[in-house]
């Protein structure tokens, strides 16, 4: 298990690098991805912004706490960003043109190979971003964020990701079942959507859609929640078990599909 | 005899677009049908969770019906941004796929158009009856007589955004990484259109600004006069603004378009 997973940090490491080389080739595309992000960050403020000079409390968030909400989903997103995305975009058309074929081949995880080869490493500059705004929205909590709780972003942070990836991962890997599944990809973008905006402004069959089904929910409310809210004892342990849960059943899924493509050949 | 070439060309291309849609039915289906009503639901879910935790029965002014009213519109693949479209239009000249066009008597600009247009025709045809009776199942206010001109102005506005992708596409033809240009354009044109939230909950003077651009005619102005929300007065001024956006970006795209057909010719393509 251990030499595993330092055998994925290990390819990964060298993924980094290629992938960084080959970014820097063309800096205009660099900045313009980075701007593209910060324009999407700017779009979420001027929604939420805008909401709040209508009403004082969404759900029992302020303004404050919204901010925090918005932190959690930037930072979790500008990861997804430099990891995962662009393999995830470009997924189905692997699939299609046959790619996955020569990954099944080499002597490294077929999943890491599809999902995490290609990285992005002008969204660092968006994490950055992300990360000051997640610590400045924190420390402007009306009660004030206590050091003591900083730790916790070590987990909410992870954990979110790893939903994010399970989650899209899941949607992904219906390419293989398929001969066209770019709208799959698009219908998962459909569902992040909700999970774009915190999960208590939902009623509670959309909450249990989006918290235990497909837990879009769970990429920034829960982790917010966990932040924000101390006396909720529940979040912290249902975020951790979501998101090890589905990254098993991802996994697994990916699995049985890479059987299933390879005997259908 | 010149026009009933081009109308025949044209029709041709429509009806490229349209068959290309169905022929993939799963896909099909979602993408015209499937996505567009959970987009409509997703919102839906939104705005009435929205409306529901803030305390009071209206935002800006609007209940409710009027909101889910104004959201109905994104049923209809009028205003929203073609991604996978645009993406197709720059692979091609990228690759130099476009230079099996440039050898045909037809362009490259009414070849793109005419598929899009025929993959909107297509979509309203299969999406129009459900947004009425969404509108008449939810009792949501919707004025079905001034369907018509709200599709006279979604059709107008495809075609000025059309102009302005074509734009970005021809871009490719001086840039390796053209993509990154596109989502910038189409993050600024996702929230100047008034697909994230009505435009008129922004604050003054931002919100006159906004809705006076012509990109507002894409959501806005539409949903919100087939809703209720706005007016004939206003939403005729965004005609005004479509002719002459589509006037300043038509010229634009022929522009780059011709001055990047010299370069491409010029480095041996």
């Amino acid at each position: 298990m251990l030499a595993s997973l330092k055998k994925i940090c290990r390819v990964e490491w060298a993924l980094f690098k290629l992938s960084a080389i080959a970014d820097l080739q063309v800096p205009f595309n660099i900045a313009l991805q980075f701007v593209n992000d910060i324009l999407w960050y700017l779009m979420q403020v001027v929604l939420f912004e805008t909401l709040y000079l209508h009403v004082s409390s969404l759900g029992g968030w302020g303004v404050e706490e919204m901010r925090v909400f918005l932190g959690m989903l930037f930072l979790v997103d500008a990861i997804q960003m430099i990891l995962f995305s662009q393999n995830f975009d470009q997924f189905s058309e692997k699939v299609a043109r046959r790619d996955l074929d020569l990954l099944l081949l080499r002597p490294a995880s077929s999943q890491q190979l599809m999902t995490a080869q290609k990285l992005q490493c002008s969204f660092l500059l968006n994490a950055l971003c992300a990360f000051i705004w997640l610590i400045w929205s924190l420390s402007a909590l009306p009660g004030g964020f206590p050091y003591a709780r900083a730790p916790l972003l070590l987990l909410v942070i992870p954990a979110g990701v790893s939903i994010f990836y399970s989650t899209r991962l899941l949607f992904c890997t219906m390419a293989l079942w398929m001969t066209r599944a770019e709208h799959f990809h698009e219908f998962y973008f459909t569902f992040f959507k909700i999970g774009q905006r915190p999960d208590l402004l939902y009623g509670p069959s959309v909450r249990y859609l989006i918290l235990m089904v497909i837990p879009v929910g769970m990429i920034a409310s829960v982790p917010t929640r966990v932040l924000v809210d101390p006396t909720d004892q529940f979040a912290l342990p249902f975020l951790l078990f979501v998101s090890a849960a589905f990254l098993y059943i991802a996994n697994r899924f990916w699995h049985w599909s890479v059987k299933r493509y390879m005997t259908i050949g | 005899m010149l026009s009933a070439s081009f109308l025949k060309r044209n029709l041709a291309c429509i009806k490229l677009g349209i068959l290309s849609r169905i022929s993939y039915p799963i896909d099909f289906l979602m993408g015209i049908a499937l996505l567009p009503l959970c987009q409509f639901a997703v919102e839906a879910a939104f705005w009435t969770g929205l409306i529901g935790v803030s305390g009071s029965s209206s935002l800006g002014g609007f209940s409710l019906a009027y909101y889910l009213g104004y959201f109905l519109w994104q049923v209809l693949p009028l205003g929203g941004i073609n991604w996978r479209f645009e993406r197709a239009m720059i692979a091609e000249i990228n690759s130099g796929a476009v230079n099996a066009l440039l050898l045909r008597p037809s362009s490259f600009y009414e070849y793109h158009l005419g598929q899009l247009l025929g993959q909107k025709i297509i979509s309203i045809l299969i999406m129009a009856p459900f947004m009425i009776v969404i509108a008449w199942a939810w009792d949501l206010p919707f004025h079905i007589e001034r369907l018509p001109l709200a599709l006279l102005m979604g059709f107008s506005y495809v075609i000025l955004l059309f102009a302005l992708h074509f734009a970005v596409a021809s871009m490719a033809f001086f840039l390796d990484h053209v993509y990154s240009l596109n989502n910038t354009k189409n993050m600024i044109i996702w929230f100047l259109s008034g697909e994230l939230l009505p435009l008129d909950l922004l604050p003054s003077p931002l919100r006159e600004w906004v809705i006076a651009l012509p990109f507002s005619s894409g959501v806005y102005l539409p949903a919100a006069y087939l809703s209720g929300r706005i007016e004939l007065g206003l939403f005729l001024q965004g005609f005004v603004s479509l002719a002459i956006g589509g006037l300043f970006f038509g010229l634009l795209a022929r522009w780059i378009w011709k001055k990047g057909l010299r370069s491409y010719s010029g480095t041996g393509a």
